[in-house]
């Protein structure tokens, strides 16, 4: 692999983390809203839709971790 | 190209601000939802949200079997609701508290005259009152007689002739031999019978009457003598006082208060007859109203007055029925018999022992669905005094109606007197335009805060505005309750089509003075 297209795949790595934390942090923060004033999201979009872009994230992410992580268990 | 743009390092700080912009946007966008910081709220009753059972601000349109599933045009893809029965409600969830409330509804009517929309107001156990804004009035909307506006009260005048220059001239020279007719508008001109005289002897009602009334006497020379008896049969939840509020051209002559039994769980426990007995002297001469302000749980027993003209207006609860005679054992249960001026009149029970059938002028009522309102209509329903003069027809003034078991509910637009002789009308040439007047020959109508639809194609859009206040607010304080109401859309052929509904709440806006006063509130 060449360097440009190891930087490429560290740069995506880190994009789609970031988009996996901020997702999770905009689930949390609208699951504890909705707690506290009921109709504050689900009146707009139902809550599972965030939890879905999360799901979907959280898999990207995995997948382009899955080296890192392959890895760390030879390691292990 | 592709392969360019996805490994340049540029582009992924740009992603990368996306993934924080777009949830830190959303979530700003949910605060303005919320604080409707500009001071608007705008929101829209979505079918989409309606189908997949998701919560909305603007509730789904209840109930059920009234109004039918979401269904879509096949030219125009065009989604609507059918409404098929009357009324149907809807509420709002208010996300803060708001101070006006502007409903604008798309809708396709073909047929039905009148539409109107109600904001419940005060606690739904004790009475079901609403303010009703119209939306529709096809007599008015089709009128092609020429209009005068006052501006100063928003109030408009229709005229078939050039009688009156102005609404004020109209005001100060009311004629009393031409009918006008009045929609949405208190005009209540003093009304004087030349003939009338007082009569000795009282005037005893044994019929026993469940729930709120209102009731029309005539009083000169005399004084007002009432005496009631009533019963709290302890049914419902919360106490239940007794309240008449005596009216003379909109002005409150007296009121009293009479306290609750004390029960107020629904024990069903009826408390003993009471009674009360109102006398008023020297009262100027006219038409008096009485306003028994009571919650469905007290039945009027009986009630003996002096005055001999005396009428129960629009809603009659003729109660003396099967199902209350365990917490009655009193109750006479024998048929009674009310004369009206109605032409159009529905009944409904909600008790199998008061499915009967019902007659009016030798005609026939049937009930036999229970909390379903059924119909008669006059054969001179339609057909207005002149036409049926024309033909040689003699409209009846009085109808008899006879209901044998009782336990029911008669709504009309008129009066009913319990003696032929006590019948008299309170508003004599006025006309109150609703969806039960029957053709009438009209000379004037008299209307205010009316603008009809504007259309588009087969859609009409309307709206109505309501100050929110205090006893509008219910279950939480967030919630208002509307009603959408079309009296007699069960009698016309079409359904109306709602295609959409959107509310806009309004309130101040925010401003940071007000942000500084909460905190050193604080």
């Amino acid at each position: 692999m060449t360097t440009t297209r190891l930087s490429a795949k560290i740069e995506w790595q880190k994009t789609v983390h970031l988009a996996f934390v901020a997702t999770v942090i905009f689930y949390l923060v609208c699951l504890v809203s909705e707690q506290f004033i009921p109709g504050f999201v689900s009146f707009y979009f139902p809550l599972h839709w965030v939890l879905w872009v999360v799901v979907i994230f959280a898999l990207l992410d995995g997948i382009l971790h899955w080296g890192v992580f392959k890895n760390r268990m030879k390691k292990f | 190209m592709i392969k360019q743009i996805l490994t340049s390092f540029a582009w992924f700080r740009v992603l990368r601000a996306v993934c924080i912009l777009v949830p830190v946007l959303v979530f700003g966008w949910l605060l303005n939802q919320y604080f409707a910081f500009g001071g608007r709220l705008v929101t829209h009753y979505s079918f989409a949200k309606d189908l997949r059972d998701q919560e909305q601000i603007i509730s789904d349109l209840q109930p059920a079997g009234r109004v039918s599933s979401p269904e879509a045009d096949l030219d125009s893809g065009v989604q609507y609701r059918r409404w098929r029965l009357e009324p149907i409600y809807f509420d709002v969830f208010m996300p803060r508290l708001y101070e006006k409330a502007t409903v604008s509804l798309t809708y396709s009517n073909p047929s039905q005259k009148f539409i109107s929309l109600g904001l419940r107001k005060g606690n739904p156990e004790i009475a079901n009152t609403f303010d009703f804004q119209p939306l529709e009035n096809k007599i008015i909307d089709h009128s092609k007689w020429s209009l005068l506006y006052d501006q100063a009260n928003d109030i408009s005048f229709l005229q078939e002739d050039n009688d009156f220059k102005s609404v004020q001239d109209f005001f100060n020279n009311v004629p009393r031999d031409k009918k006008v007719g009045v929609f949405n508008v208190n005009f209540h001109p003093p009304i004087i019978l030349p003939d009338y005289a007082p009569q000795p002897g009282r005037l005893v009602i044994n019929s026993t009457l469940r729930g709120r009334h209102v009731f029309y006497t005539y009083i000169k020379d005399e004084d007002l003598d009432l005496h009631f008896t009533w019963q709290d049969i302890n049914r419902g939840f919360g106490a239940d006082p007794v309240n008449v509020e005596i009216m003379h051209n909109d002005q409150l002559v007296k009121n009293v208060s009479l306290a609750d039994d004390g029960q107020v769980t629904p024990s069903g426990l009826t408390s003993q007859p009471t009674d009360f007995r109102l006398q008023e002297a020297d009262l100027p001469e006219g038409v008096y109203t009485i306003i028994f302000n009571i919650t469905d749980d007290v039945f009027i027993r009986s009630i003996d007055t002096a005055q001999h003209l005396f009428v129960a207006e629009n809603t009659l609860f003729l109660a003396a029925g099967e199902d209350y005679k365990q917490q009655i054992p009193d109750l006479d249960l024998a048929q009674t018999q009310v004369f009206s001026d109605a032409l159009r009149l529905r009944a409904q029970t909600t008790h199998d022992t008061g499915l009967q059938v019902i007659d009016i002028n030798g005609q026939s009522l049937i009930l036999q669905t229970l909390g379903a309102p059924q119909a008669w209509n006059s054969p001179f329903f339609d057909i207005t005094e002149s036409a049926a003069a024309a033909a040689g027809l003699a409209r009846p003034d009085i109808t008899t109606i006879t209901v044998p078991k009782n336990d029911v509910q008669l709504f009309a637009n008129g009066f009913y007197a319990f003696t032929p002789d006590s019948y008299f009308n309170p508003r004599r040439n006025i006309v109150e335009l609703t969806p039960d007047t029957p053709a009438v020959d009209l000379d004037y109508l008299l209307f205010s805060h009316y603008t009809p639809p504007g259309k588009r194609g087969k859609w009409l859009t309307t709206t109505a505005s309501f100050d929110i206040r205090a006893d509008h607010l219910q279950e939480g304080g967030r919630t208002l309750n509307f009603i959408l109401s079309a009296p007699g859309l069960d009698l016309v052929d079409d359904d109306i089509l709602i295609r959409d509904v959107t509310v806009t709440l309004e309130k101040k806006p925010f401003s940071f003075s007000k942000l500084k006063d909460f905190f050193a509130r604080l």
